[in-house]
């Protein structure tokens, strides 16, 4: 019923006041965007003990796709350790598998060609510094796709952590394969992360 | 007054640090047999449908079975996640007899290390050095029925049971023939024309691990291991898809069962002390997987890759003298936990008969396990839930382990609030699974950065 209903507001709503918007979604943070293409499926806050967790999911007609994390609060040391985590994850994806073992023929086969992933960057985006890393991503949004004929996507994690707020933000998202193997070296993850931009802060 | 208050500070001290306080009493012997990638639902005390290690069973009849011994890394050992903990010179500063094995670390491996010609914990597995085996069973019998003023502290890790699965060398004709039919006719076609099988390679490799054979294949130079190949979830995906796979998939696991049988018979010499009756009144025995093996449950042969208890999961008895009766011990313990309490057992902080009872007092709700390239990490809570979180596919499950103990059913859009509850849990703890052993660092494997 509820992937109906996302379906129907991806419909009709793209874009329209009618459905739940990016911007609403995330307007308790005070970010604020123009408008854009993305209908919300997702908007989902959980509490734990000490920290909450913010889970919002968007997508487009043109089967791009956001997923949002806010967690907080959380201190600046474990940020790090929590955000470091998320990108070097992504980046062992693309490069030689690891085993227990050593001279396994992991090291001699190695890992997916570079045009896949994985692509380190930076750039600032909501007013800081943003560490992100982007690489190659299957059917299933899974990253790690190893060949041409697996990727499906254009995927990046975006990551920062504001000390203000003590939160910390994890964005994946996620566009159509394009340009064999260009894809990755072309700007599209700012471009693509500029309609989330806020023209307000620098 | 005053001795007084300095009695009634010694009873304080003691109270909050227990640690301080030293058992006095005899010493006994401590052997920790380990065995390498031993499923815990092929031991029956385990698995009462298993039926094929019915000496480990006996032996284990008075014994304390540990029902929740989960690998926080399915790759490591007790030992070398204890190593840290269990130094030579502490063994033997705490009255222990000194080893004159050849790098006097207490360790039996079997068979013997050897890597690129170099004696370490590291090893490699021709096919032809079953008689290896023997030897190293007979050095340890060795080690542990000499008769000394000293006890002894030794730690053995046993591979009998870690791929490759078919040692040609064990097969016997009678063996061969309790084969299926179709497990018969594939292993005469794998070993005849394995060239023509390339999508079938983690099979090849988890029945032979025919180094040559993949060098040649891939025409590469030298290795000494094929995890690579055998753990592949991509090439396990393929191989899945072909018309043969239920085939193989028999083939492989009648060959591990088969050499569960035979690993049984090993075991139950090391661990009835070889059968002398002074020793096992005066030895503590710590029998203990490290980690479990896949079968394709959740996608994957081997183990290190994923974390469903299939991988996570291994057996732990711990055989006290004077024990009677079995005493199953629910709570979770890892093989640090059972390390650093085996530790304060050698040093004199624990005694045998607490053993069992400071082992469930330092068990842990939360178990944070990892794989090897920390990609994946799961909370695995009271034995009773497993939060996995994926950071390839970004997907997270939750499994609840009483209903689902095969983690087939992915339940976490049923129980967010649980599963961010865990997750916040992993977080908070995350430096843990950053930590690597000496080992991970010397040999620069299962980085977890």
């Amino acid at each position: 019923m509820k992937s109906i209903l996302a379906f129907l507001c991806i419909l009709l709503c793209a874009g329209a006041a009618v459905c739940e918007t990016l911007n609403s979604a995330l307007e308790p943070y005070g970010v604020f965007f123009p408008k854009s293409n993305f209908s919300v499926t997702k908007n989902q806050k959980l509490s734990g003990h000490m920290k909450n967790q913010h889970v919002i999911e968007a997508r487009t007609k043109g089967d791009e796709f956001v997923q949002i994390r806010v967690i907080g609060p959380i201190q600046p040391n474990d940020a790090k350790n929590l955000l470091g985590g998320e990108r070097t994850a992504i980046e062992k994806l693309y490069g030689t598998e690891q085993t227990p073992y050593m001279g396994d023929i992991a090291a001699a086969i190695g890992g997916c060609p570079s045009y896949l992933g994985p692509v380190p960057k930076s750039f600032r985006f909501h007013g800081q510094e943003v560490d992100t890393v982007s690489g190659a991503v299957g059917t299933d949004r899974s990253f790690g796709a190893c060949s041409l004929t697996q990727a499906k996507y254009r995927g990046a994690v975006v990551t920062y952590y504001n000390p203000d707020t003590k939160m910390v933000w994890i964005w994946r998202v996620y566009s159509p394969w394009r340009d064999g193997r260009n894809a990755l070296s072309s700007d599209w993850l700012t471009e693509f992360m500029s309609q989330f931009q806020d023209p307000r802060l620098p | 007054m005053w001795i007084a208050l300095a009695l009634l500070l010694a009873a304080g001290t003691a109270a909050v640090y227990p640690a301080l306080k030293k058992h006095i009493g005899k010493k006994y012997n401590i052997l920790v047999v380990s065995a390498c990638s031993l499923r815990r639902d092929r031991v029956g005390v385990f698995n009462p449908n298993s039926g094929i290690s019915p000496k480990i069973d006996l032996w284990s009849q008075n014994a304390a079975v540990f029902t929740n011994a989960v690998s926080e890394k399915p790759w490591q050992n007790f030992n070398v996640e204890g190593n840290e903990l269990i130094w030579a010179k502490s063994i033997v500063e705490s009255g222990y007899r000194k080893l004159k094995n050849r790098n006097q670390r207490h360790v039996f491996t079997i068979p013997p290390a050897r890597m690129e010609g170099a004696d370490n914990d590291e090893w490699s597995f021709p096919d032809d050095e079953i008689h290896r085996y023997r030897e190293s069973i007979d050095g340890l019998r060795r080690a542990v029925t000499r008769k000394g003023e000293k006890p002894f502290y030794i730690f053995t890790h046993i591979k009998y049971m870690h791929y490759p699965y078919l040692d040609r060398v064990n097969l016997k004709p009678e063996e061969f023939e309790k084969l299926h039919p179709k497990s018969r006719q594939l292993l005469e076609t794998y070993s005849r024309v394995p060239d023509k099988y390339d999508l079938q390679l983690p099979v090849l490799g988890v029945i032979f691990n025919d180094l040559e054979f993949v060098r040649k294949k891939f025409g590469i130079g030298k290795i000494s291991a094929m995890a690579g190949l055998i753990s592949n979830p991509r090439r396990a995906a393929a191989w899945r898809e072909t018309a043969g796979y239920e085939d193989d998939l028999r083939l492989i696991t009648e060959l591990y069962d088969l050499k569960m049988r035979q690993f049984d018979s090993l075991a139950d010499e090391v661990l009835n002390l070889f059968g002398d009756e002074e020793l096992q009144k005066n030895t503590v025995v710590i029998f203990t997987g490290d980690h479990g093996e896949a079968f394709m449950e959740h996608g994957v042969l081997g183990h290190s890759v994923n974390l469903y208890d299939e991988m996570l999961l291994y057996p732990l008895i711990v055989k006290i003298p004077g024990m009677n009766g079995r005493r199953s011990v629910p709570e979770q313990v890892t093989h640090r936990i059972m390390a650093a309490l085996t530790r304060d057992l050698l040093e004199g902080r624990v005694s045998p008969e607490d053993f069992v009872e400071e082992a469930r007092k330092r068990s842990s709700e939360y178990v944070l396990s990892r794989n090897c390239a920390n990609t994946v990490r799961s909370v695995r809570y009271r034995g009773e839930w497993k939060f996995i979180k994926n950071l390839g596919s970004g997907k997270n499950e939750l499994y609840n382990l009483k209903d689902d103990p095969a983690e087939k059913t992915n339940v976490i859009e049923q129980n967010l609030g649980l599963a961010w509850k865990l997750e916040e849990y992993l977080i908070d703890h995350q430096e843990q699974l950053t930590r690597s052993t000496v080992r991970e660092q010397l040999l620069q494997v299962c980085i977890s950065r």
